[in-house]
């Protein structure tokens, strides 16, 4: 049986300062709210295993914790406790030259790790495609550019070559390669979540996280932006997250998906058994909902 | 390879105030490599249901799957883990749904392809393949290249059929598989699942029509007979 490439352990996010009634892993608050202290529970002890080439979802409505939990993944959000493991042996460079790092076994916190540490894997590593383009990308830098930039923080140094991957990656993710040159503020939304895709995959990550990519798009649009994330991870075997709180796109991407609500997982199963044979009567709801 | 003991599925409705949906109950049976199963059953007996839980689409109530899996070796399906059951799903077992669950603009021959390029097989190898089925099925080339959304009742069955046989499974479940099908397609069909089965192909299937099931199935499963 294969390993899991990123084991997560009871990751838990409370903004605000926290107390012991809100901290504590057995409870839970109608919106969030903690009834002593006042802070807003995001996420609460969620623990799952994302494989090699596995497509995970999560869904659960506005509000229920899934960009917390992504953005604790890729260091965006600092968890308030909890553990994330990584196993890999492979290319991409983030084990080379990383002082006083024994390497990706599997053994070690990586909230713990230093930030340098930190910076290399959310470079090398991971990949994130976000809702609003304004996160992902500089909107006033061209495409190329962005995309370039961020092969630099991966240490590229050779321009021309890497402006030739850029290109590479906007055709890939067809954009037309004459828009290279302009900045994605002029860009139709669907151009600009497709220009953040390849921004996200230009440094080979092993696992990406999409997190509502397609939500703020026409339904035409955001079918071909889910047609070109299938074939990226049929060509790449790149393992993802994908964030949605649309039952129809984690039909179409996922294997397995998470069931969250109020910051937790309430149920997770194989996608097809969610959807046709759901248990928890908040997931009955979700799905019957979506018919 | 595959014994099933007193499995029972109950949906338990949590929006129908806690409502409870039998599905079917008490279902033993033991099946040899290379035998066929024909469930046979009024509509709404649980045939469906039972094809599903032996797939894991549904948990099982009560009851055990053992099956004697190539990669696995003995799983208790109705209690694995879900990798395990993604694993195994991908090199041992197919499922003909009886409706297809349409990919939205992918091409008759990548839908068929798709299982057996996931399985590790090269592109080019597998559209090949993937069209050999096709042409054998009755599927006219000029289809090849269509989005299944446009195809007839027919069609998409027969495309279905396909892609649940490209990687010669080793367990095959069949829903219907046959039930949108004219005469000589479903001979064809039928010769197609035949000849699967000559390969050591497992299969269990649900079919409204007793006549076609003789044909495929060596025992037959009754449900109208259990609750009699
Ligand atoms: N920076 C923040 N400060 C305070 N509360 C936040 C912050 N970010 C998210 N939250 C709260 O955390 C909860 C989960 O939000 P979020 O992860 O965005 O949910 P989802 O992505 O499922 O819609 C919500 O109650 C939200 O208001
Ligand atoms: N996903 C489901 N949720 C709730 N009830 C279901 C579900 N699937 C099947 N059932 C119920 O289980 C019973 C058996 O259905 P099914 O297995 O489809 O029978 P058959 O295939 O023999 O017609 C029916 O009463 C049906 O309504
Ligand atoms: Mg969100
Ligand atoms: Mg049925
Ligand atoms: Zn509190």
């Amino acid at each position: 049986m294969r390993k899991p490439v990123l084991r997560v352990r009871n990751v838990t996010k409370i903004f605000g300062k926290g107390c012991r009634t809100c901290l504590d892993d057995g409870s839970v608050f109608e919106g969030g709210i903690c009834p002593d202290c006042g802070s807003i529970t995001g996420c609460k002890n969620i623990s799952f295993d994302l494989f090699p080439n596995e497509i995970l979802g999560i869904v659960g409505e506005s509000g229920s914790g899934k960009s917390t939990l992504v953005r604790m993944l890729y260091f965006d959000v600092e968890p308030t406790k909890g553990e994330m493991f990584i196993e890999f042996e492979g290319k991409n460079g983030v084990s080379a030259g990383l002082p006083g790092f024994t390497g990706l076994t599997g053994e070690n916190n990586i909230f713990k790790t230093g930030s340098f540490i930190k910076r290399q894997l959310k470079n090398f590593f991971f990949g994130m495609v976000y809702q609003s383009a304004h996160l992902g990308l500089n909107l006033d830098v061209t495409a190329g550019g962005n995309i370039v930039e961020r092969m630099l923080m991966a240490n590229g140094r050779n321009i021309e070559k890497m402006r030739a991957r850029a290109s590479m990656l906007l055709a890939r993710t067809e954009i037309p390669v004459e828009r290279m040159d302009s900045p994605p503020k002029n860009f139709s939304g669907g151009m600009q979540q497709r220009v953040q895709i390849a921004k996200a995959i230009a440094n080979d990550p092993a696992i990406l996280f999409l997190d509502e990519v397609t939500s703020g798009l026409d339904v035409s649009v955001q079918a071909k932006v889910l047609d070109l994330i299938r074939k990226l991870q049929n060509e790449t075997g790149v393992s993802m997250l994908v964030v949605s709180h649309d039952l129809g796109v984690i039909r179409l991407l996922t294997n397995r998906t998470l069931v969250m609500k109020n910051g937790r997982v309430v149920e997770s199963g194989l996608t097809d058994q969610i959807l046709e044979d759901p248990q928890q009567e908040y997931t009955q709801v979700l799905v019957n909902s979506a018919l | 390879m595959i014994k099933v003991k007193d499995l029972s599925k109950e949906f338990i409705m949590h929006i129908l105030n806690g409502k409870v949906i039998e599905g079917f109950k008490n279902v033993s049976f033991e099946l040899e490599k290379g035998r066929a199963m024909g469930i046979k059953g009024k509509s709404g007996r649980g045939k469906s249901s039972i094809l599903k839980c032996i797939y894991r689409t549904y948990i099982p109530s009560t009851g055990s799957i053992m099956y004697e899996s190539s990669g696995f070796g003995g799983v208790d399906l109705a209690r694995a883990d879900d990798h395990t059951v993604i694993e195994i799903r991908k090199s041992e077992m197919g499922f003909i749904t009886q409706f297809l669950h349409i990919i939205p603009r992918v091409s008759a021959l990548d839908v068929v392809a798709e299982p057996l390029i996931g399985a590790g097989v090269e592109r080019e190898n597998a559209l090949k393949k993937a069209a050999g089925l096709l042409s054998e099925l009755g599927i006219p080339e000029r289809l090849f290249d269509a989005y299944p959304s446009t195809f007839s009742g027919g069609e998409k069955q027969r495309i279905n059929i396909a892609r649940a046989v490209i990687t010669k499974p080793r367990l095959l479940f069949m829903d219907e598989p046959t039930a949108s099908l004219d005469e000589k397609s479903t001979a064809t069909a039928l010769a197609v699942l035949n000849a699967l089965k000559a390969g050591g192909t497992t299969m269990i299937g649900a079919f409204h029509d007793i006549r076609l099931m003789k044909q495929i199935a060596d025992v037959i499963y009754d449900l109208d007979e259990m609750e009699a």
